[in-house]
């Protein structure tokens, strides 16, 4: 069989469309858990947002204002993370399937709403993929490029934001600090619980700019059930990207590939199940000490300003 | 902590333990999930007593709808058991929908085989599908006690590469030629649980879903072992300081928990499904989570948790065909449920502390 250049460009560019959503949840989730929130909501939140996301462009045209109500959706489940988990000290394990479950369950409900349908939206109007003419001319960069949604490099504008302010900015130092020790971090001046808000609510709205991409980004409909289970390939991405923004891209990137391969080589000699198993193989191998680091040391507890 | 403390008498007496504040816990959970799930349904738009009066109506309406809240019930009981089991030692084994499939698979394999008699058939397909389930629960205990790899992440990807595996072997090796579903085969009819009532789903796996709730009720409160995973949750270093092995401690827990799951996907194999659908489960795994804690994992709580649970499920299908309100509205019920059980400010059930030793988060139990 001879392989073209062609084909391995639109490879890498459906594994490029493939990693937008998981790399936009998981850094999300990446900026949570480096405050010390465990995560594990993001398909409940990127579900609920990529439906909202096509519920409003319905209504109003615009798909501009349907990213909008995403991310206002997931601000909504930030800070129903953020008064539980925070506020009310729940266990944020519990918490992240309560949202899950409310995301998964709500769906269909509005889907019947609006379109009287449980399985499917209406078709919208997609957010803009870019074309420009002159780089399609370039090669190898232009075919893998063009075509590409406004949100995957929304993704990479992103990523480099929450790179620099992760690792260069003091308030990246805070986070980090709050999710390792909290105690210090408050003797050392730092409110604590705010800056746990804060990156709750950012890493939710980022799940839900996920939830917009899937459907007004790429299929520009809502479809039940459509995020398949892609908000837990972003907690794998976490996971094995070591709980560091750059780790969760480059995680995301290597499960959208083997994503976009497994579509390739359905019907090949590897079964394509084994292939879909890669994230969460990984994941298991990582998360036992095979590579990767550990995760940070506060996740999962509470702080009580008061106690100190 | 208030409370964690205080010496309760631990006699068997288990109405008066039912009444006690975990009882009135859960049903505050319960009864505020279905107010604010009113709440939101009616916000979209929808009415919400209609509804519930179908929902109702469902449950209570007519003399089959009884035995189908039981038959529903009878899969969420023991995934409840599964999550419940390893809560008691600290664990959360949020696998019970992969040890569910293992289990059915198994249980599907093992009721194709011809010529057993039914006396031996029945009891050889749901142990083995139990067995299945404990092997593959102690997987990420096994995990857990050597690398320290935190058994929810662990579980939850378990989930998924088994999802996957039994999806490849449902579609290719174990694939009948002539069928048009993702299944295997139909088992043989000496496999097949002898039903309850004519024409329900209901079957004698309800009896032995409540045995075992009974037999890990008297296991956890009155024999060694149990007590070793009551230890071992409520403080793991102080267990280990007494000289209980907690790796051992942890592979049991799991291993139980395993096998109630793989008994669940096993009684639904051979008594509703009769072989393995892909997909036939509607996430009775992730029930499990949800009804393990509002029983607030207790085996007798989780009796009475999963057939309000089973019941609402029930419910919500005839409020679907009818009103214009989906049966996944039952699933934000679930969902709400588990946010207000998960505050303690509210309950105080789960209260997490730290054992820096392991990354581990066992949860407090307040209910022995």
């Amino acid at each position: 069989m001879q392989i073209t250049p062609e084909q391995i460009f639109s490879l890498i560019a459906a594994g490029l469309r493939a990693t937008t959503p998981i790399a936009l949840a998981a850094i999300g989730i990446t900026l949570s858990e480096a405050a010390g929130i465990i995560h594990l909501s993001a398909e409940g939140v990127m579900l609920s947002s990529a439906l909202t996301a096509v519920v409003a462009t319905h209504y109003t045209g615009s798909p501009w204002l349907g990213l909008l109500t995403a991310i206002l959706t997931g601000l909504l489940f930030g800070a129903l993370m953020g008064v539980t988990a925070i506020n009310l000290r729940a266990n944020q394990i519990i918490v992240g399937f309560g949202v899950n479950f409310i995301g998964t369950g709500i769906t269909p409900v509005l889907l019947e709403r609006v379109w009287g349908s449980r399985g499917r939206s209406g078709a919208v109007a997609g957010l803009p993929h870019l074309e420009w003419e002159w780089l399609t001319k370039v090669p190898v960069v232009g075919p893998i490029l063009d075509g590409q949604s406004v949100l995957f490099f929304a993704m990479l504008a992103l990523l480099a934001v929450t790179w620099v302010v992760f690792h260069r900015t003091s308030y990246g130092l805070r986070l980090r600090m709050v999710g390792e020790h909290p105690g210090a971090a408050a003797t050392a001046g730092i409110r604590v619980n705010r800056v746990r808000y804060v990156a709750v609510l950012v890493g939710c709205a980022l799940c839900a700019i996920a939830g917009a991409e899937l459907s007004l980004g790429q299929i520009l409909l809502f479809g039940r059930n459509m995020t398949a289970g892609r908000g837990f390939v972003a907690v794998a991405a976490n996971v094995v990207g070591g709980w560091r923004p750059m780790g969760s891209f480059l995680a995301s990137l290597l499960f959208g590939l083997a994503d976009a391969l497994q579509l390739r080589l359905q019907g090949g000699i590897i079964p394509n199940h084994f292939i879909q198993m890669i994230p969460y193989l990984l994941t298991v191998l990582v998360v036992s000490g095979i590579g990767g680091r550990r995760p940070p040391l506060a996740i999962g507890t509470h702080f009580d300003p008061e106690e100190k | 902590m208030a409370g964690a403390e205080e010496a309760r008498p631990n006699a068997g007496n288990w109405l008066r333990r039912a009444l006690n504040s975990p009882f009135l816990g859960s049903l505050a959970s319960f009864l505020l999930a279905i107010g604010a799930a009113a709440l939101l349904i009616s916000l979209a738009g929808f009415d919400a007593g209609e509804g519930y009066s179908a929902m109702l109506r469902g449950i209570f309406g007519s003399r089959m709808s009884l035995s189908d809240v039981l038959a529903r019930s009878t899969p969420l009981l023991l995934t409840g058991l599964a999550v419940a089991v390893p809560l008691r030692a600290g664990l959360f084994n949020v696998g019970a929908e992969g040890q569910l499939l293992l289990g059915a698979l198994l249980a599907a394999v093992v009721g194709m085989l011809p010529g057993i008699p039914a006396w031996l058939h029945i009891p050889l397909t749901l142990g083995l599908g139990s067995l299945a389930g404990a092997l593959f629960g102690m997987v990420p205990a096994y995990l857990k006690a050597r690398f320290r790899a935190h058994e929810v992440i662990t579980t939850i990807m378990l989930n998924y590469i088994v999802t996957l595996l039994t999806g490849y072997l449902v579609n290719y090796p174990l694939h009948p030629p002539d069928e048009m579903l993702p299944a295997t085969e139909i088992i043989a009819a000496s496999a097949q649980l002898p039903r309850l009532v004519r024409g329900s789903q209901l079957t004698i796996g309800l009896f032995v879903a409540i045995a075992c709730a009974f037999v890990l009720h008297l296991l956890l409160q009155r024999s060694v072992m149990g007590y070793e995973i009551r230890a071992v949750g409520l403080n793991a270093e102080a267990a280990e300081a007494k000289g209980i092995r907690r790796t051992r401690v942890w592979l049991l827990a799991m291993a139980i928990g395993g096998a109630m799951s793989g008994l669940a996907g096993a009684t639904e194999v051979s008594g509703v499904q009769l072989r393995f659908l892909e997909g036939f489960s509607p996430g009775y795994g992730f029930a499990g989570i949800a009804v393990a804690l509002m029983g607030y994992a207790n085996p007798l709580g989780v009796i009475l948790a999963a057939h309000v649970l089973g019941a609402i499920r029930t419910g919500a299908l005839t409020m679907d065909r009818t009103t214009s309100i989906p049966a996944d509205f039952v699933t934000v019920i679930q969902g709400l449920i588990l946010v207000f059980l998960s505050t303690p400010g509210l309950l105080r059930l789960l209260i997490e502390k730290r054992s820096p030793a392991t990354g581990s988060l066992p949860i407090e139990d307040l209910t022995s």
